[in-house]
């Protein structure tokens, strides 16, 4: 029997986990909203994470526009009319908001250059020092020729 | 037309407040906050001026006083 447990327990939590309530499409679509809109009186936090009457209220508000059949889209263009771009917890990809998106991926990517400059540099021991002029082609030549010129 | 709704608020305190203040007009509730939502409203008081046309013409938030509301008024009544 003992064999059989790890088995039986597997089997056991498989079965609770299928038995669970699974949330609804349209509970799964309204929690997703929340989670992208954001809290008008509760500065910094989601509806999803606010319990303002405010908040509690927008979610009734979109279970029952969800449930009634409208979209998705709709219910979000709808509280966008009232309360502006700022109820979005992602800036729209477009316009003055577009840079808010370019600019962080930009730094990244310069700071990521200027990383890897600095490193080239310091690994062939460069880079605090001023960059030497290269040789004149003939220096070789003048040197020996003054040497020349200068012995007894 | 000047009509009070009153938002987040308990039946019992509301009516404590009419009768306090002695308010004569219309008052009514928005226990849903269908309203609120629908007027985008973020915080309270929160007075909307509507036109004849029944658009929003201006919104103040915040407490708002007399000379205020009448000159608000007068702005939208002048021909």
């Amino acid at each position: 029997v003992r064999r059989w447990l790890p088995l039986l327990a597997t089997a056991s939590l498989f079965l609770a986990a299928c038995l669970q309530p699974q949330p609804t499409d349209l509970e799964a679509t309204a929690r997703d909203m929340e989670r992208n809109l954001m809290c008008q009186v509760c500065p910094g936090q989601t509806i999803a994470e606010s319990s303002a009457p405010l908040a509690l209220q927008i979610k009734a508000l979109i279970r029952e526009r969800l449930a009634a059949g409208e979209s998705r889209e709709s219910i979000i263009s709808y509280l966008v009319d009232r309360y502006g771009e700022s109820i979005l917890a992602s800036p729209p990809k477009r316009g003055a908001n577009l840079l808010l998106w370019v600019l962080p991926a930009s730094a990244i990517a310069a700071g990521g250059g200027f990383l890897y400059w600095v490193l080239r540099r310091w690994r062939r021991g460069t880079l605090f020092l001023e960059p030497v002029p290269e040789e004149p082609p003939d220096y070789a030549q003048r040197v020996d020729q003054e040497l020349e010129e200068f012995r007894y | 037309v000047f009509i009070g709704v009153d938002i987040q608020d308990t039946e019992a305190d509301a009516l404590a407040f009419i009768r306090e203040f002695n308010i004569t007009y219309a008052n009514g509730p928005d226990p849903q906050g269908r309203i609120t939502i629908d007027y985008g409203v973020v915080k309270i008081p929160t007075s909307f001026f509507v036109d004849r046309e029944g658009i929003i013409a201006r919104r103040w938030l915040g407490a708002i006083d007399r000379r205020h509301i009448t000159q608000f008024l007068e702005e939208l009544l002048s021909p």
